[in-house]
C-alpha cells in the first residue's frame, strides 16, 4: 500500500544538512545549483520550503516556472503575515501539475521578507495570472503594495475602506454612527 | 335576447349596444375565471410534475389559492419606478389586457355563441396578435430599467419571428375551409373525427401549437421574463395589480392560443354526448394540459436558437403544410 | 444624471462605446448563487466585457480566527463552503493536526471519507439542481432537492444538523456513526443511483440544453493551469489534477477510484465531469463502508493545543481544491489562518470565460463554475 505523501518529517536533522526524502531531493539539488545560497528546508506537513529577497524574486520565479525539472506551473495561494517587528512575510505555494495523473507532482513554498515600513514587493501576475484576485486580496487586508499589478485595488473591503484590517496594529477607526429613533406616523407610543 | 331587447320598443342601435356590453362582460368575466382556473392548473400541474403537491392548503385541493393571490396583489402598494415614463408604464397592462380580450369576439363556443361572427376571422385573429408585441415594448421601455429593455428587446425579436410561421399555417387552414370565417372552419370539421384538419393537416397542428406557444411566452419559450436570467424581465418593476393584469394576460393568451388550435384543428365545439360548448372545453384545456406538461420538462431555449427554431424551421414547415394542403383540396375536388 | 452604478461600470471597464450597454448583473440576482456582482458590457446581447466584483459576504472569518482557540475555530470553517462545510472543516483540521503531529485512528479517517464523499454528493446535487434551474428547467431542480432530503436526514441523525456540521475535531471527529448508519447510507446511494439515471434521461440528453452548453465557456488546459483553476473546473479541461490522487492524504489511497476528465473544456465538459463524480463518490462510499475497522473515533490529542510553525493542508472540495494555511506562535491561537478558496480563484475566469458569448451564456458559465459565495468573500 502506497503511503500517506503528508506525513514527511526529515529521520533525523544533523545541523547544518538536513535529509530529504527521495522525492524532493532532485528540487533540492536543482536549487542548490543555481541559487547556492538559499537553504531550503523541509517544513512538518511535507512541504519544501524557502526563504528568498524580494529582489531576486521575479527571477527567481521564472527560473521555477521555466525549467526543466522544476515546471512549477501552477500558483495555489499567495497570502501574506504579520510577524509585528519582523514584518511582514509573503507566502506563496507552488505545485508543479503539468498533465500528470499520478503522485510526482511537486511542492514548494516560497516566503519572501518585506519590512514593515517598506511593505512593497513584486508582482506575479505576468508570470501566474491566477495572482491577480490573490494579491489584490492580500493588499486590501493587509496592505502589501505588489509592483506590476495591473489593477491593484481592494476587492473585498469597499473601495473607500480606509486601512488593513489583518495587520496586528489595525485599530478600526469608523465613527460610531449614530442611531436615530423615529417615531412612526400613527404610532401607539 | 336581442329580439326580446326589440320586442320592449327601444331603437335598434340601443339594443346593439346593451347587446354589445354584455357580450364583452360575459367575455371579460370568462377571461377572468379561466385564468383563475388557469394558474390553479399551472400550479398543480407543475407540481406533480415536480413530485410535489401544488397548492393544498386552501380550500379542498387548494381551490381558493388563486382568490388568495388575487387579494394579496390587488392589496399591495402601488409602486411607480422613479424615472420610469409613467403614462406609457401605466398603459401598457391595459394594451396587453386588451389585445387578449380582443382575440375572444371572433371564437365560438358553440354553434350560436360567438360574440360576432366576422367574415374576415382568420385576418382579425391574425392583425390583433401583433399588438401583444407594441404592449412588451411599451413595458420593457417605460420601466427605465435595463433588464426590462432587454426582456423587451427579446419579446419583440420573438413575437414578430414567431407571428409568420402562425400566418402561414391561419392561410392553409382558410384554405381547407374555404372561407375566412371561423364560423365555417369549424362547420367543415362537423359530422365526426375523420373531418378534423388535424388529420390532413398535422404539420400545420405542430407548427400552430409551437408558434403559439412562443406567442403566449410559454415555456420553453419565456425568454422575455426568463426568470433566471433577467430577474423577470419587462416585468421586473412591475409589482402589485399591475402585475397581476400582465400574468391574467398571459394566461389568457395561453387559452386563447389553445381555444384557436382546437378550432382550427380538433373541430372546435363539436362532439357526441355532451353539448358542444363542453367539448370546446375539454378540448381546449387537454391542449393547455399538453402545453404545461412540455413547458415544466424542458430547459429554456437561447435567444438565437429561438430564432433559428422560428425562421429555418417552422417557417419552411408552415410551407411545406401550406403545399400540401393545397395538393389535399385540390384533390378532394 | 448619470447613475452610480453606471459610474462604477465606467471606472471598473472603460466607458462603453456607442453601441454598449453596462448592466450590472447585480448582488442580488436569481442566478448569481449568492451576492455576486458580475459587471457586464453588453452589445446587443453579445458580452464584450465582464468582471466579478466582490466582498458582499465578507464576514472577516481569517481575522476571528486569530481570536478563538483551534476547536473554536472549526463552526466558522463550516460556514465558508456551507454547501460543503465537511471538506472545508477537514481542510483546516488536518491543517492543525500537521501542525500539532497529532495522530488520527484509521476509523476517525474511515469516518471522514465517508462523510466527506456524501457531503461531495450533497453538494453536487445542489449544484445539479441550481444549473438545471438557470437554463429554466425547473422541474430538475425538485427532483435533485428531493434527493438531497434524504441525505441531509442522514447527516442529520449523525451529526445533529442538516447543512453546517461541526462535526470534524482534532484528531477526528465529534461522535461516532450511529448504529444503522451503514444501512441508511447503502440503502440511499442505491436509490440515487436509479435517480442519476433518470436524471440523465431527463435533462442530459436533452437538444435544447446540449445546444445551451456544448461549445460554451471553453477554458484550455494551459489556461486552467495558468489561472489557478481546480476541481472540476481543470478537469473538464482534460488536466487530469485531483488532490486526492495527488498529493493523497487520509486513506484516499485505499480506494480503487477515478477521477473523470474532460474533453473540451466547455461547460458541457464541466458538466459531465460533475455527473460523473456522483458515481466515483458512491463507489469510493461503498469502498469505506466495507472497510471501516473498529477503532476510536478520536485520537489523542493534547489538553491544550498549543500551535508552533506553519502549515498548509489541502482537499479535494466538491468545488476545488481548499487549502487553510495556519501559522502558530506557541499560544492556543493560531496566529494567522489563511482559507484558500478555490471559487474565488475562478472568478477569475468570467472574463476569459464569458466575453463573446450571450448573457444567457454568462449564465451557463456561472453555473458550471460553481460558485459559493460564503467561501470566495469568508
Amino acid at each position: 500500500m502506497a503511503e500517506r505523501e503528508d506525513k514527511a518529517r526529515p529521520e533525523g536533522e544533523t545541523a547544518g544538512a538536513q535529509t530529504f526524502p527521495e522525492e524532493i531531493q532532485p528540487v533540492v539539488d536543482l536549487l542548490n545549483k543555481h541559487y547556492p545560497d538559499l537553504s531550503p528546508a523541509m517544513r512538518a506537513d511535507g512541504w519544501l520550503e524557502v526563504v528568498v529577497d524580494r529582489q531576486q524574486s521575479p527571477e527567481f520565479f521564472r527560473f521555477l516556472r521555466d525549467t526543466r525539472g522544476l515546471e512549477f506551473d501552477y500558483l495555489s495561494d499567495v497570502t501574506a503575515v504579520d510577524y509585528e517587528d519582523k514584518g511582514f512575510q509573503v507566502v506563496y505555494h507552488l505545485i508543479s501539475i503539468g498533465l500528470r495523473a499520478d503522485r510526482t507532482h511537486r511542492r514548494l513554498c516560497v516566503k519572501i521578507n518585506v519590512p514593515r515600513d517598506d511593505a512593497r514587493t513584486p508582482s506575479v501576475v505576468d508570470i501566474w495570472p491566477t495572482a491577480n484576485f490573490h494579491e489584490r486580496e492580500v493588499y486590501d487586508l493587509m496592505g502589501v503594495v505588489f509592483e506590476g499589478h495591473p489593477d491593484l485595488r481592494r476587492i473585498l473591503l469597499r473601495e473607500d475602506w480606509v486601512g488593513h484590517p489583518l495587520r496586528k496594529d489595525y485599530v478600526d477607526r469608523r465613527p460610531p454612527r449614530p442611531r436615530v429613533v423615529e417615531k412612526a406616523p400613527g404610532s401607539w407610543r | 335576447m336581442y329580439e326580446w331587447l326589440l320586442g320592449t320598443g327601444m331603437s335598434q342601435s340601443l339594443a346593439n349596444i346593451i347587446m354589445g356590453v354584455l357580450k364583452s362582460l360575459i367575455i371579460i368575466v370568462f377571461l377572468a375565471v379561466s385564468a383563475l382556473i388557469l394558474v390553479l392548473m399551472e400550479r398543480k400541474v407543475a407540481g406533480r410534475i415536480q413530485n410535489r403537491p401544488g397548492p393544498n392548503r386552501l380550500g379542498p385541493g387548494g381551490m381558493f389559492q388563486t382568490f388568495a393571490d388575487a387579494i394579496k396583489l390587488v392589496s399591495k402598494e402601488d409602486v411607480v419606478p422613479s424615472g420610469a415614463d409613467k403614462a406609457v408604464y401605466i398603459l401598457a397592462p391595459l394594451v396587453i389586457f386588451a389585445a387578449s380580450v380582443a382575440l375572444w369576439v371572433v371564437i365560438p363556443f358553440g354553434p350560436n355563441l360567438v360574440v360576432q361572427d366576422l367574415n374576415i376571422g382568420l385576418i382579425y385573429l391574425a392583425a390583433v396578435t401583433g399588438i401583444n408585441v407594441l404592449a412588451f415594448l411599451m413595458a420593457g421601455w417605460s420601466s427605465n430599467n435595463k433588464w426590462s429593455l432587454i426582456g423587451s428587446m427579446r419579446s419583440a425579436a420573438q413575437l414578430v419571428s414567431y407571428e409568420i410561421p402562425l400566418v402561414l399555417t391561419l392561410v392553409a387552414v382558410g384554405m381547407m375551409a374555404g372561407s375566412l370565417r371561423l364560423g365555417d372552419v369549424v362547420a367543415a370539421q362537423q359530422g365526426g373525427i375523420q373531418n378534423w384538419f388535424v388529420f390532413p393537416q398535422i404539420i400545420g397542428f405542430i407548427v400552430f401549437v409551437v408558434a403559439g406557444m412562443a406567442e403566449a411566452n410559454r415555456k420553453p419559450f419565456d425568454l422575455p421574463e426568463g426568470e433566471s436570467e433577467l430577474v423577470a424581465g419587462y416585468n421586473t418593476e412591475y409589482s402589485g395589480f399591475r402585475w397581476a393584469v400582465f400574468f391574467l394576460a398571459e394566461y389568457a393568451n395561453l387559452i386563447v392560443f389553445s381555444a384557436l388550435a382546437t378550432t382550427f384543428f380538433l373541430g372546435g365545439p363539436s362532439g357526441p354526448f355532451l353539448p358542444p360548448i363542453v367539448w370546446f372545453f375539454i378540448k381546449t384545456y387537454a391542449v393547455i394540459f399538453v402545453t404545461m406538461w412540455i413547458g415544466w420538462t424542458l430547459p429554456r431555449i437561447r435567444i438565437d436558437h429561438l430564432m433559428n427554431l422560428g425562421w429555418y424551421v417552422l417557417i419552411p414547415l408552415a410551407l411545406i403544410n401550406l403545399g400540401w394542403t393545397g395538393l389535399y383540396v385540390l384533390w378532394r375536388g | 444624471m448619470a447613475k452610480t452604478s453606471d459610474v462604477l461600470g465606467e471606472q471598473q471597464l472603460g466607458v462603453p462605446a456607442e453601441q454598449e450597454l453596462f448592466i450590472n448583473m447585480g448582488p442580488q440576482h436569481p442566478s448569481t448563487h449568492g451576492v455576486l456582482r458580475v459587471l457586464l458590457k453588453v452589445d446587443g446581447e453579445v458580452v464584450t466585457d465582464a468582471k466579478a466584483d466582490i466582498g458582499y459576504l465578507h464576514r472577516c472569518f481569517e481575522k476571528i480566527a486569530e481570536r478563538r482557540t483551534v476547536t473554536q475555530v472549526i463552526p466558522y470553517t463550516d460556514r465558508t463552503d456551507y454547501l460543503a462545510a465537511i471538506t472545508s472543516e477537514w481542510a483546516f483540521v488536518m491543517a492543525a493536526e500537521r501542525l500539532m503531529d497529532v495522530e488520527v485512528p484509521e476509523r476517525a479517517e474511515y469516518i471522514r471519507v465517508i462523510v466527506g464523499e456524501l457531503q461531495r454528493i450533497a453538494s453536487h446535487l445542489i449544484w445539479f439542481g441550481t444549473f438545471a434551474l438557470d437554463l429554466g428547467a425547473t422541474t430538475v431542480f425538485l427532483y435533485a432537492f428531493r434527493e438531497r432530503e434524504k441525505l441531509l436526514d442522514i447527516f442529520q441523525k449523525l451529526t445533529g444538523a442538516r447543512m453546517l456540521y461541526n462535526y470534524l475535531r482534532i484528531g477526528g471527529a465529534r461522535n461516532d456513526l450511529y448504529d444503522g448508519f451503514a444501512d441508511d447510507v447503502r440503502r440511499f446511494l442505491d436509490d440515487l443511483e436509479d435517480r442519476l439515471h433518470e436524471y440523465h434521461t431527463l435533462f442530459t440528453g436533452n437538444r435544447i440544453f446540449e445546444s445551451r452548453v456544448k461549445g460554451i465557456g471553453v477554458l484550455s488546459a494551459e489556461d486552467a493551469i495558468k489561472y489557478g483553476a481546480s476541481g472540476p473546473v481543470i478537469r473538464g479541461s482534460g488536466v487530469p489534477y485531483d488532490v486526492r490522487k495527488a498529493h493523497p492524504y487520509s486513506v484516499y489511497h485505499r480506494f480503487d477510484f477515478g477521477i473523470p476528465i474532460g474533453k473540451d473544456g466547455d461547460v458541457y465538459s464541466r458538466y459531465l465531469v460533475r455527473m460523473q463524480e456522483f458515481y466515483e463518490s458512491i463507489g469510493i462510499v461503498r469502498q469505506a463502508l466495507d472497510q471501516i475497522p473498529a477503532g476510536d473515533f478520536i485520537g489523542k490529542v493534547p489538553r491544550r493545543m498549543r500551535l508552533e510553525g506553519d502549515a498548509y493542508a489541502r482537499v479535494e472540495s466538491p468545488r476545488g481544491e481548499v487549502g487553510v494555511y495556519i501559522v502558530g506562535r506557541g499560544e492556543e491561537n493560531a496566529w494567522r489562518v489563511h482559507y484558500r478558496s478555490p471559487c474565488f480563484t475562478h472568478l477569475q475566469l468570467l472574463g476569459p470565460l464569458g466575453v463573446g458569448g450571450l448573457v444567457a451564456d454568462m449564465v451557463a458559465v456561472i453555473g458550471s463554475i460553481d460558485i459559493v459565495m460564503g467561501e470566495v468573500d469568508r
